[in-house]
């Protein structure tokens, strides 16, 4: 055997199980997370991820529509009135609709190493994220996002996080 | 970049070849240098071109040009995102910049309100607006840590937001001159009409 031919072959055989490591088997059907607790998400995620300066407004690939944010009826005003049942679906496509196939395999496999979503790894701050170190891994917000995927909600950790006062006195 | 692409014209212009042999100054120096120099020329072009951020150049220009009887300075561009130009780079840099309008039916300014910034360790900063309404912290006073609490106090009322700030010092970048579902509006005190109230600012 030749040595570019020895050198092709090593390489074609490492890429081939590069390949097959990465590659995931989708679930057969779509499994996404729970739309109907998803609302306590995104109530503990609007102080930190929807304020009008990051995730609440339209520039963003990760959209979230919230009462104190960006509002989804032209009609609506940031600051005024409560998160609207169609500011909730809104949200809830553009969660789980920023990375479909990887939030499938990840509510499939009970929420099992949550940050292979981009959404979890940049609010931790283990990817750059401009909006910086949102969430600490095991705070109240972490708890509530990573328990909503492992379709297992801590409710009470989402109205921790949601409860976020001015700190003035 | 018409720097560069001068420099890269005359490059070429310079190393004319005239019955295949090189003319000009061009001929002292040699092919492997010549090559250097002008890959480094394409190289400067590349990294400057990718220096301009369309969008934010764009922002800018959508912001009109100033107001003639108004000079530029603390003055100027009353309710504009500040921070757009006052980054460092095209202006005097300011971490936190914003106007306070007296009320919520006019563009009547408030004069010496009081804004507190608590950040996200615990940090308090107090700066106060001048006669246009505008207010504006340098980093070397106040380089808040994310997230940002605002709070305005001016004659006996207090106008506290509800929701902190993530990202952005510049208040008009989200409290834009109108209200609608992509903006607050302005930033008020009164949350009523309110009588006239002389204002110099000389």
């Amino acid at each position: 055997m030749n040595r570019p031919f020895f050198n092709w072959l090593v390489l074609m055989v490492y890429l081939g199980t590069g390949c097959a490591q990465g590659a995931q088997e989708l679930p057969a059907e779509g499994v996404l997370p729970s739309r109907v607790t998803f609302p306590l998400v995104l109530d503990a995620l609007e102080p930190r991820c929807a304020t009008m300066d990051c995730h609440g407004k339209p520039a963003r690939n990760l959209r979230l529509y919230t009462s104190s944010g960006l509002r989804h009826s032209p009609a609506d005003i940031p600051g005024s009135g409560s998160t609207t049942a169609d500011e909730y679906e809104a949200s809830f496509q553009s969660v789980v609709g920023l990375e479909p196939e990887w939030m499938a395999i990840v509510v499939a496999e009970g929420g099992m190493n949550p940050d292979r979503l981009t959404l979890v790894r940049k609010g931790r701050g283990d990817e750059a994220h401009k909006g910086g170190h949102i969430l600490v891994s095991g705070d109240p917000a972490d708890i509530c996002l990573t328990s909503w995927l492992a379709s297992s909600i801590d409710e009470e950790a989402c109205q921790r996080a949601a409860d976020v006062v001015p700190p003035f006195e | 970049m018409d720097l560069i692409l001068t420099l890269t014209c005359n490059f070429t212009l310079l190393d004319s070849r005239v019955a295949g042999k090189s003319v000009g100054a061009w001929r002292f120096i040699s092919l492997g240098t010549r090559k250097i120099f002008f890959f480094a020329i394409v190289g400067l072009g590349v990294i400057a071109s990718a220096c301009v951020d369309p969008i934010r150049e764009q922002a800018i220009l959508d912001l009109g040009d100033e107001v003639p009887e108004i000079p530029v300075g603390p003055l100027h561009r009353a309710g504009q995102p500040c921070l757009l130009c006052h980054d460092g780079v095209v202006a005097t840099p300011f971490s936190v910049a914003g106007t306070i309008h007296l009320d919520v039916e006019s563009d009547k300014p408030a004069v010496s309100a009081l804004v507190r910034l608590s950040d996200g360790l615990g940090r308090e900063h107090r700066v106060a607006s001048n006669c246009a309404g505008n207010f504006f912290v340098r980093p070397g006073d106040f380089d808040p840590a994310w997230p940002l609490w605002a709070r305005i106090e001016y004659d006996g009322w207090i106008q506290e937001m509800e929701s902190p700030i993530n990202a952005d010092g510049s208040c008009g970048s989200c409290h834009a001159p109108s209200t609608h579902s992509q903006s607050a509006g302005p930033i008020y005190v009164y949350p009523f009409a309110s009588e006239p109230r002389e204002v110099n600012c000389q």
